[in-house]
Protein backbone atom coordinates (compact mmCIF):
# COMPACT_ATOMS: atom_id res chain seq x y z
CA UNK A 1 0.00 0.00 0.00
CA UNK A 2 1.31 3.03 -0.75
CA UNK A 3 1.50 6.44 1.40
CA UNK A 4 -1.68 8.16 1.45
CA UNK A 5 -0.75 11.48 -1.80
CA UNK A 6 -0.86 15.05 -0.31
CA UNK A 7 -4.15 15.94 -2.06
CA UNK A 8 -6.58 15.97 0.87
CA UNK A 9 -5.83 19.12 2.97
CA UNK A 10 -3.41 18.36 6.13
CA UNK A 11 -6.37 19.27 8.76
CA UNK A 12 -7.49 17.17 11.70
CA UNK A 13 -11.25 17.25 12.17
CA UNK A 14 -11.73 15.84 15.84
CA UNK A 15 -15.41 15.34 17.95
CA UNK A 16 -15.81 16.53 21.48
CA UNK A 17 -19.18 14.80 22.44
CA UNK A 18 -19.94 15.29 26.18
CA UNK A 19 -23.41 13.94 27.75
CA UNK A 20 -21.93 11.75 30.22
CA UNK A 21 -19.27 10.99 32.68
CA UNK A 22 -17.33 8.90 29.60
CA UNK A 23 -17.92 11.51 27.18
CA UNK A 24 -16.81 13.94 29.26
CA UNK A 25 -13.41 12.03 29.92
CA UNK A 26 -13.09 11.54 26.22
CA UNK A 27 -13.88 14.92 25.48
CA UNK A 28 -11.04 16.50 28.42
CA UNK A 29 -8.52 14.13 26.44
CA UNK A 30 -9.49 15.53 23.11
CA UNK A 31 -8.69 18.85 24.14
CA UNK A 32 -5.27 17.52 25.04
CA UNK A 33 -4.70 16.07 21.53
CA UNK A 34 -6.28 20.08 20.35
CA UNK A 35 -3.01 21.62 22.50
CA UNK A 36 -0.38 19.45 21.03
CA UNK A 37 -2.49 20.29 17.27
CA UNK A 38 -1.57 23.79 18.11
CA UNK A 39 1.99 23.45 19.48
CA UNK A 40 2.55 22.13 16.26
CA UNK A 41 0.82 24.49 14.29
CA UNK A 42 -1.73 22.07 12.72
CA UNK A 43 -4.51 23.11 10.90
CA UNK A 44 -7.66 21.57 12.98
CA UNK A 45 -11.66 21.74 13.52
CA UNK A 46 -13.39 20.59 16.96
CA UNK A 47 -16.66 19.58 17.00
CA UNK A 48 -18.22 20.18 20.24
CA UNK A 49 -21.21 19.27 22.05
CA UNK A 50 -24.59 20.30 20.52
CA UNK A 51 -22.60 20.71 16.72
CA UNK A 52 -21.55 17.24 16.32
CA UNK A 53 -24.39 16.10 13.43
CA UNK A 54 -24.08 14.58 10.52
CA UNK A 55 -24.92 17.10 8.60
CA UNK A 56 -22.25 19.64 10.52
CA UNK A 57 -19.45 16.77 9.95
CA UNK A 58 -20.26 15.94 6.67
CA UNK A 59 -20.44 19.67 5.09
CA UNK A 60 -17.39 20.32 6.61
CA UNK A 61 -15.97 17.41 5.18
CA UNK A 62 -16.81 17.86 2.06
CA UNK A 63 -15.58 21.49 2.24
CA UNK A 64 -11.95 21.14 3.95
CA UNK A 65 -11.12 17.51 2.81
CA UNK A 66 -10.03 16.66 6.03
CA UNK A 67 -7.29 14.16 6.07
CA UNK A 68 -7.30 13.05 9.92
CA UNK A 69 -10.62 12.50 11.54
CA UNK A 70 -10.37 11.42 15.75
CA UNK A 71 -13.95 10.48 16.90
CA UNK A 72 -14.50 9.98 20.17
CA UNK A 73 -17.25 8.80 21.63
CA UNK A 74 -20.26 6.34 20.76
CA UNK A 75 -20.83 3.57 18.43
CA UNK A 76 -21.50 -0.17 17.34
CA UNK A 77 -20.38 -2.51 14.60
CA UNK A 78 -21.66 -0.35 11.80
CA UNK A 79 -21.57 2.96 13.23
CA UNK A 80 -19.81 6.23 14.65
CA UNK A 81 -21.76 8.88 16.88
CA UNK A 82 -21.64 12.71 18.06
CA UNK A 83 -23.92 14.42 20.19
CA UNK A 84 -25.98 11.82 22.14
CA UNK A 85 -28.16 9.33 19.84
CA UNK A 86 -26.79 11.25 16.50
CA UNK A 87 -25.16 9.22 14.23
CA UNK A 88 -22.27 11.22 12.09
CA UNK A 89 -21.25 8.21 10.14
CA UNK A 90 -22.90 4.91 9.24
CA UNK A 91 -21.79 1.80 6.84
CA UNK A 92 -25.17 2.35 5.48
CA UNK A 93 -25.45 6.32 4.55
CA UNK A 94 -21.86 7.77 4.42
CA UNK A 95 -19.17 5.76 4.90
CA UNK A 96 -17.84 6.82 1.30
CA UNK A 97 -16.97 10.23 3.17
CA UNK A 98 -14.11 8.63 4.80
CA UNK A 99 -12.19 7.47 1.61
CA UNK A 100 -8.62 7.78 1.71
CA UNK A 101 -8.78 9.45 4.71
CA UNK A 102 -7.15 8.19 8.12
CA UNK A 103 -9.47 7.54 11.30
CA UNK A 104 -9.26 6.88 14.63
CA UNK A 105 -12.69 5.88 16.57
CA UNK A 106 -11.98 5.90 20.24
CA UNK A 107 -15.68 4.53 20.44
CA UNK A 108 -17.26 1.10 20.80
CA UNK A 109 -16.91 -1.78 18.68
CA UNK A 110 -16.63 0.19 15.31
CA UNK A 111 -13.89 -1.85 14.23
CA UNK A 112 -15.40 -5.45 14.09
CA UNK A 113 -17.57 -3.53 10.87
CA UNK A 114 -17.26 -0.18 9.84
CA UNK A 115 -13.38 0.04 10.24
CA UNK A 116 -13.02 -3.00 7.81
CA UNK A 117 -15.51 -1.27 5.00
CA UNK A 118 -14.37 2.05 5.50
CA UNK A 119 -10.98 0.92 3.99
CA UNK A 120 -12.28 -1.22 1.24
CA UNK A 121 -10.98 -0.28 -1.94
CA UNK A 122 -9.30 2.80 -1.29
CA UNK A 123 -6.25 3.91 0.63
CA UNK A 124 -7.65 4.98 3.89
CA UNK A 125 -6.60 3.77 7.23
CA UNK A 126 -8.72 2.84 10.30
CA UNK A 127 -7.69 2.69 13.92
CA UNK A 128 -10.10 1.45 16.51
CA UNK A 129 -11.77 -1.32 18.65
CA UNK A 130 -12.80 -4.82 17.68
CA UNK A 131 -14.13 -4.78 21.67
CA UNK A 132 -15.64 -1.69 23.86
CA UNK A 133 -13.04 0.45 24.62
CA UNK A 134 -13.06 0.87 28.42
CA UNK A 135 -11.67 2.66 31.04
CA UNK A 136 -11.79 2.89 34.95
CA UNK A 137 -12.42 6.17 36.10
CA UNK A 138 -11.67 7.16 40.15
CA UNK A 139 -15.05 8.67 41.03
CA UNK A 140 -12.97 10.95 43.39
CA UNK A 141 -11.82 12.97 40.35
CA UNK A 142 -14.23 12.20 37.93
CA UNK A 143 -15.56 15.97 38.41
CA UNK A 144 -11.36 16.76 36.99
CA UNK A 145 -11.18 14.46 34.65
CA UNK A 146 -7.31 16.12 34.51
CA UNK A 147 -6.80 14.83 38.24
CA UNK A 148 -7.51 11.55 37.64
CA UNK A 149 -4.19 9.30 37.53
CA UNK A 150 -6.06 6.02 37.55
CA UNK A 151 -7.95 7.34 33.71
CA UNK A 152 -4.72 8.78 32.37
CA UNK A 153 -3.41 4.54 32.21
CA UNK A 154 -6.49 4.20 30.00
CA UNK A 155 -6.78 7.39 27.62
CA UNK A 156 -2.96 8.81 27.36
CA UNK A 157 -1.85 6.09 25.97
CA UNK A 158 -5.03 5.94 23.48
CA UNK A 159 -4.12 10.17 23.07
CA UNK A 160 -1.24 8.58 21.38
CA UNK A 161 -2.69 7.29 18.00
CA UNK A 162 -3.23 10.36 16.96
CA UNK A 163 -0.34 12.46 18.80
CA UNK A 164 2.13 10.28 16.98
CA UNK A 165 -0.01 10.49 13.65
CA UNK A 166 0.35 14.17 13.79
CA UNK A 167 3.32 14.06 14.57
CA UNK A 168 4.49 12.77 10.99
CA UNK A 169 4.66 8.79 11.84
CA UNK A 170 2.79 6.18 9.91
CA UNK A 171 -0.49 4.51 10.85
CA UNK A 172 1.41 1.43 12.03
CA UNK A 173 3.81 3.17 13.99
CA UNK A 174 1.23 5.34 15.43
CA UNK A 175 -0.90 2.25 16.28
CA UNK A 176 2.94 0.70 17.47
CA UNK A 177 3.43 3.71 19.92
CA UNK A 178 -0.28 3.62 21.63
CA UNK A 179 0.12 0.17 22.14
CA UNK A 180 3.87 0.38 23.68
CA UNK A 181 2.61 2.99 25.83
CA UNK A 182 0.10 0.71 27.02
CA UNK A 183 2.42 -1.99 27.98
CA UNK A 184 4.12 0.10 29.55
CA UNK A 185 1.21 1.34 32.07
CA UNK A 186 0.66 -2.32 32.24
CA UNK A 187 4.56 -2.90 33.84
CA UNK A 188 3.83 0.46 35.62
CA UNK A 189 0.50 -1.66 37.28
CA UNK A 190 2.47 -4.52 38.19
CA UNK A 191 5.04 -2.54 40.43
CA UNK A 192 2.45 -0.75 42.44
CA UNK A 193 2.08 -1.68 45.79
CA UNK A 194 -1.00 -3.29 46.78
CA UNK A 195 -2.13 -0.86 50.02
CA UNK A 196 -1.47 2.31 47.36
CA UNK A 197 -3.40 0.88 44.48
CA UNK A 198 -5.93 -1.82 45.18
CA UNK A 199 -7.77 -1.65 42.28
CA UNK A 200 -4.72 -2.50 40.36
CA UNK A 201 -5.77 -6.27 38.91
CA UNK A 202 -9.07 -4.37 37.72
CA UNK A 203 -7.34 -1.78 35.82
CA UNK A 204 -5.24 -4.50 34.19
CA UNK A 205 -7.52 -6.59 32.63
CA UNK A 206 -9.57 -3.46 31.29
CA UNK A 207 -6.05 -2.25 29.75
CA UNK A 208 -5.42 -5.55 28.13
CA UNK A 209 -8.72 -5.70 26.77
CA UNK A 210 -8.17 -2.23 24.63
CA UNK A 211 -4.64 -3.93 24.06
CA UNK A 212 -6.02 -6.61 23.01
CA UNK A 213 -8.84 -4.91 20.84
CA UNK A 214 -7.26 -2.64 19.09
CA UNK A 215 -6.88 -2.76 15.12
CA UNK A 216 -5.98 -0.96 11.97
CA UNK A 217 -6.91 -1.91 8.70
CA UNK A 218 -6.16 -0.36 5.15
CA UNK A 219 -2.93 1.22 4.53
CA UNK A 220 -0.94 1.15 7.36
CA UNK A 221 1.76 3.50 5.58
CA UNK A 222 -0.88 6.19 5.45
CA UNK A 223 0.68 9.73 7.10
CA UNK A 224 -0.93 12.73 7.80
CA UNK B 1 -21.52 -31.11 26.60
CA UNK B 2 -25.22 -30.75 28.19
CA UNK B 3 -27.24 -28.01 29.43
CA UNK B 4 -27.14 -28.62 32.76
CA UNK B 5 -23.45 -29.23 32.62
CA UNK B 6 -22.89 -25.99 30.17
CA UNK B 7 -25.13 -23.85 33.01
CA UNK B 8 -23.40 -25.20 36.41
CA UNK B 9 -20.35 -24.33 34.60
CA UNK B 10 -21.38 -20.88 33.57
CA UNK B 11 -22.65 -20.64 37.38
CA UNK B 12 -18.69 -21.16 38.23
CA UNK B 13 -17.48 -18.62 35.76
CA UNK B 14 -19.93 -16.02 37.40
CA UNK B 15 -18.74 -16.70 40.64
CA UNK B 16 -15.14 -16.43 40.01
CA UNK B 17 -16.10 -13.32 38.27
CA UNK B 18 -17.79 -11.75 41.07
CA UNK B 19 -15.37 -12.70 43.40
CA UNK B 20 -13.11 -10.57 41.43
CA UNK B 21 -15.19 -7.46 41.04
CA UNK B 22 -15.57 -7.87 44.67
CA UNK B 23 -11.90 -6.67 45.73
CA UNK B 24 -12.39 -3.63 43.40
CA UNK B 25 -12.31 -0.64 46.05
CA UNK B 26 -15.94 1.42 45.77
CA UNK B 27 -14.70 4.42 44.72
CA UNK B 28 -14.22 3.61 40.64
CA UNK B 29 -16.42 3.09 37.92
CA UNK B 30 -15.61 1.65 34.26
CA UNK B 31 -16.98 3.40 31.33
CA UNK B 32 -17.69 0.15 28.99
CA UNK B 33 -17.71 1.05 25.34
CA UNK B 34 -21.04 3.06 24.55
CA UNK B 35 -22.70 1.35 27.02
CA UNK B 36 -22.24 3.77 29.80
CA UNK B 37 -20.40 4.12 32.92
CA UNK B 38 -20.93 2.02 36.00
CA UNK B 39 -19.99 1.34 40.13
CA UNK B 40 -18.53 -1.53 41.18
CA UNK B 41 -21.76 -2.70 42.80
CA UNK B 42 -23.41 -2.03 39.06
CA UNK B 43 -21.46 -4.46 37.95
CA UNK B 44 -21.93 -7.08 40.21
CA UNK B 45 -25.66 -6.76 39.61
CA UNK B 46 -25.16 -6.80 36.15
CA UNK B 47 -22.90 -9.98 36.18
CA UNK B 48 -25.37 -11.70 38.55
CA UNK B 49 -28.38 -10.88 36.08
CA UNK B 50 -26.56 -11.95 32.85
CA UNK B 51 -27.48 -9.04 31.15
CA UNK B 52 -25.23 -7.54 27.83
CA UNK B 53 -23.04 -5.51 30.67
CA UNK B 54 -22.61 -8.38 32.83
CA UNK B 55 -21.26 -10.71 29.39
CA UNK B 56 -19.17 -7.86 28.55
CA UNK B 57 -17.27 -8.46 32.50
CA UNK B 58 -17.23 -12.12 32.06
CA UNK B 59 -15.90 -11.79 28.65
CA UNK B 60 -13.25 -9.99 29.34
CA UNK B 61 -12.42 -11.04 32.35
CA UNK B 62 -11.80 -14.87 31.07
CA UNK B 63 -9.97 -13.21 28.23
CA UNK B 64 -6.97 -11.57 30.70
CA UNK B 65 -7.04 -15.05 32.47
CA UNK B 66 -6.63 -16.71 29.52
CA UNK B 67 -3.55 -14.10 28.64
CA UNK B 68 -1.91 -14.73 32.03
CA UNK B 69 -2.33 -18.96 31.54
CA UNK B 70 -1.64 -18.69 27.97
CA UNK B 71 1.85 -16.64 28.96
CA UNK B 72 0.39 -14.21 26.65
CA UNK B 73 0.16 -11.32 28.61
CA UNK B 74 4.40 -12.19 30.25
CA UNK B 75 5.15 -12.42 27.05
CA UNK B 76 3.66 -9.05 25.33
CA UNK B 77 5.01 -7.18 28.61
CA UNK B 78 8.45 -8.96 27.97
CA UNK B 79 8.81 -7.93 24.26
CA UNK C 1 -6.33 -35.47 32.71
CA UNK C 2 -4.70 -36.83 35.75
CA UNK C 3 -4.43 -34.69 38.79
CA UNK C 4 -0.30 -34.94 38.34
CA UNK C 5 -0.31 -33.38 35.01
CA UNK C 6 -3.10 -30.62 36.38
CA UNK C 7 -0.20 -29.83 38.83
CA UNK C 8 2.54 -29.74 36.85
CA UNK C 9 0.27 -27.71 34.34
CA UNK C 10 -0.73 -25.25 36.73
CA UNK C 11 2.93 -25.01 38.51
CA UNK C 12 4.09 -24.04 35.09
CA UNK C 13 1.83 -21.67 34.66
CA UNK C 14 2.41 -19.83 38.07
CA UNK C 15 6.71 -19.90 37.34
CA UNK C 16 5.48 -17.54 34.79
CA UNK C 17 3.17 -15.22 36.61
CA UNK C 18 4.69 -11.45 38.12
CA UNK C 19 4.82 -11.40 41.97
CA UNK C 20 1.85 -8.44 42.43
CA UNK C 21 -0.90 -11.45 40.09
CA UNK C 22 -0.03 -14.34 42.44
CA UNK C 23 -0.21 -11.88 45.40
CA UNK C 24 -3.74 -9.90 44.51
CA UNK C 25 -5.51 -12.08 41.33
CA UNK C 26 -8.47 -14.18 42.83
CA UNK C 27 -8.00 -17.00 40.42
CA UNK C 28 -10.90 -20.19 41.85
CA UNK C 29 -13.58 -19.89 44.23
CA UNK C 30 -14.17 -23.27 46.18
CA UNK C 31 -17.26 -23.33 48.47
CA UNK C 32 -17.59 -19.82 48.38
CA UNK C 33 -14.53 -18.90 49.33
CA UNK C 34 -12.29 -16.73 46.59
CA UNK C 35 -8.46 -17.66 46.48
CA UNK C 36 -5.47 -16.10 45.14
CA UNK C 37 -2.50 -17.98 42.84
CA UNK C 38 -0.56 -17.87 45.90
CA UNK C 39 -2.68 -19.42 48.13
CA UNK C 40 -3.51 -21.87 45.76
CA UNK C 41 0.12 -22.72 44.81
CA UNK C 42 0.78 -23.41 48.41
CA UNK C 43 -2.48 -25.82 48.98
CA UNK C 44 -1.73 -27.61 45.56
CA UNK C 45 2.00 -28.41 46.56
CA UNK C 46 1.32 -29.47 49.67
CA UNK C 47 -1.47 -32.06 48.44
CA UNK C 48 -4.22 -30.63 50.81
CA UNK C 49 -8.08 -31.50 49.83
CA UNK C 50 -8.38 -27.87 49.19
CA UNK C 51 -5.96 -28.12 46.47
CA UNK C 52 -7.35 -30.91 44.94
CA UNK C 53 -10.84 -29.04 44.55
CA UNK C 54 -8.89 -26.13 43.63
CA UNK C 55 -7.29 -27.98 40.62
CA UNK C 56 -10.88 -29.81 39.59
CA UNK C 57 -12.08 -26.83 39.91
CA UNK C 58 -8.99 -24.88 37.39
CA UNK C 59 -9.89 -28.03 35.13
CA UNK C 60 -13.50 -27.74 34.67
CA UNK C 61 -13.35 -23.43 34.45
CA UNK C 62 -10.76 -24.26 31.24
CA UNK C 63 -8.10 -22.83 33.23
CA UNK C 64 -6.29 -25.21 33.26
Amino acid sequence: MKRLTNKMNKTLLITMPKYDDGTEYLSYYASLVEKKAEELNIDKKSFKEGDITANNVSKYIKKKDPKLIFVNGHGDADSLEGDEGEVIFSIEKNINLLRDRIVYARACHAGISFGKKMVEENNGCFIGYKTPFSFWMDERNSAVPAKDKTAKLFLEPSNEVVISLIKGNTAKEADKKSKKMMVDNMSKILKMQEKDEPGAIGWLEILWNNFEGQILYGNEEATF
Amino acid sequence: MNKEKEDKRNDEIKELVLARLNVMPPNYKLSVGNKGTFTKDQLIESVKKGDEIGQQIVLIQMNFIKALTSGKLIETLNQ
Amino acid sequence: MEFEELKVKFFKIYSNLPDKVRGEDIIVVVEEKPYTWNVAYFEIKNDTTLGKKILNKLKELDIL
